[in-house]
């Protein structure tokens, strides 16, 4: 479990661009949490008020999105959607894919005032 | 929960820090519309984009001095330090090899290997569950001239997968005993390896194995994963192993 280390981060990122903005407190996080990312939604949801308490970030909502595995084919060409961890193109059963989204968890955006 | 996690990303302590008061600013005229003054921001930014940035420095210092870095990593008990200790073994005499061994407590598994290469350095991450690049970069300037660069991952199939170190290749062990389903279970740390090692295989005689539905159930989350069957005490599978690393080392 490695929740903390990240919404630890996903504090830091926030704050730096609430500072950048020149708003004063978070009210909404957005996070897409892809398929291949090694978060669990949980954890991140446990940890998040722990790590902003007593900052401008506390009593943020945390809106999480699960992002799907975003693949290309290289055999029939297509792109494709899958929100198991499969490597494997749904169209044609083709192995050869490349990943084109959904190994990372992202700050979306950041409501503020 | 892994409670000292959040220490080494310096995040706590920052978000602890840099809070801007807004106790000071009461913002007294939006307080009969709570919605009012709430703008969005569009960041679309990595979580782990600090950890990243580390990581390419690391790369980029192992480029420069030629070092190539290899990361192990799999569950507690699957057989790394064994491993490590067959394979520096066998390379004493061709490689200058350094570990880098990470453990949440202890360096038990560090004085295993000591003596064994160049230079062993051990991490005791304190209760984190995984290395992280900045574990790493403390100690590259600190390293003798080396040729090969291993790491023992802390035991853990979840978190250490989410943080590059800057290594060139990440090699995953899959002991037999922990059977075939594992890739499934834990497919970020599996799909992020393009080397897997089945070791303890001389245990096979003894268990109700599936080798070709571990190797099956790999594919499904790294199809073009290299599947290497070894056991560091027969030496069986070993020399495949081996002549992985030489390559690595340009050798």
């Amino acid at each position: 479990m490695h929740e903390l280390s990240l919404v630890a981060a996903i504090a830091d990122h926030a704050l730096h661009a609430l500072r950048g903005a020149g708003a004063t407190q978070v009210v909404a996080v957005d996070l897409s949490l892809g398929v291949l990312s090694c978060a669990n939604r949980a954890s991140l949801e446990f940890c998040f008020p722990l790590a902003v308490r007593g900052t401008a970030l506390e009593g943020a909502e945390l809106r999480i999105r699960s992002a799907p595995l975003v693949l290309a084919c290289g055999a029939c060409g297509r792109q494709s959607e899958r929100m198991d961890p499969v490597l494997r193109c749904p169209h044609c059963d083709d192995a050869g894919v490349d990943v084109i989204s959904g190994a990372d968890l992202t700050i979306d955006s950041l409501e503020v005032r | 929960m892994c409670d000292t996690c959040g220490c080494d990303a310096a995040g706590v302590a920052a978000a602890h820090h840099d809070h801007p008061h807004a106790h000071d600013h009461p913002h007294a005229h939006d307080h009969h519309h709570s919605h009012e003054g709430v703008r969005r921001l569009e960041l679309g930014l990595s979580v782990l984009a600090h950890n990243d940035a580390h990581a390419a420095e690391n790369r980029a210092w192992l480029a420069q001095h030629g070092l190539p870095m290899v990361d192990l990593l799999s569950s507690p008990g699957s057989g790394k330090t064994t491993l490590l200790e067959a394979t520096l073994d066998a390379l004493r005499d061709e490689l200058r090899c350094g570990v880098i061994v990470g453990d949440v407590a202890t360096d038990r598994d560090a004085q295993r290997l000591v003596g064994r290469c160049a230079a062993v350095h051990a991490i005791e991450t304190g209760g984190a569950c995984h290395l992280d690049a900045t574990h790493v970069s403390g100690l590259l300037p600190a390293l003798p001239p080396l040729d090969l660069l291993l790491v023992e991952n802390v035991g853990n199939l979840v978190c250490p997968a989410a943080f590059d170190l800057g290594q060139g290749l990440r090699v995953a062990l899959l002991s037999v005993t922990e059977g075939e389903d594992k890739p499934l279970k834990y497919p970020a740390l599996f799909h992020r390896a393009p080397v897997v090692l089945l070791t303890k295989c001389d245990l096979l005689p003894h268990l109700r194995y599936s080798r070709e539905g571990a190797v099956a159930n790999l594919r499904q989350v790294r199809p073009d994963v290299r599947v290497i069957e070894l056991s560091a005490q027969t030496g069986e599978g070993m020399g495949e192993w081996l002549a992985l690393l030489r390559a690595q080392a340009g050798r």
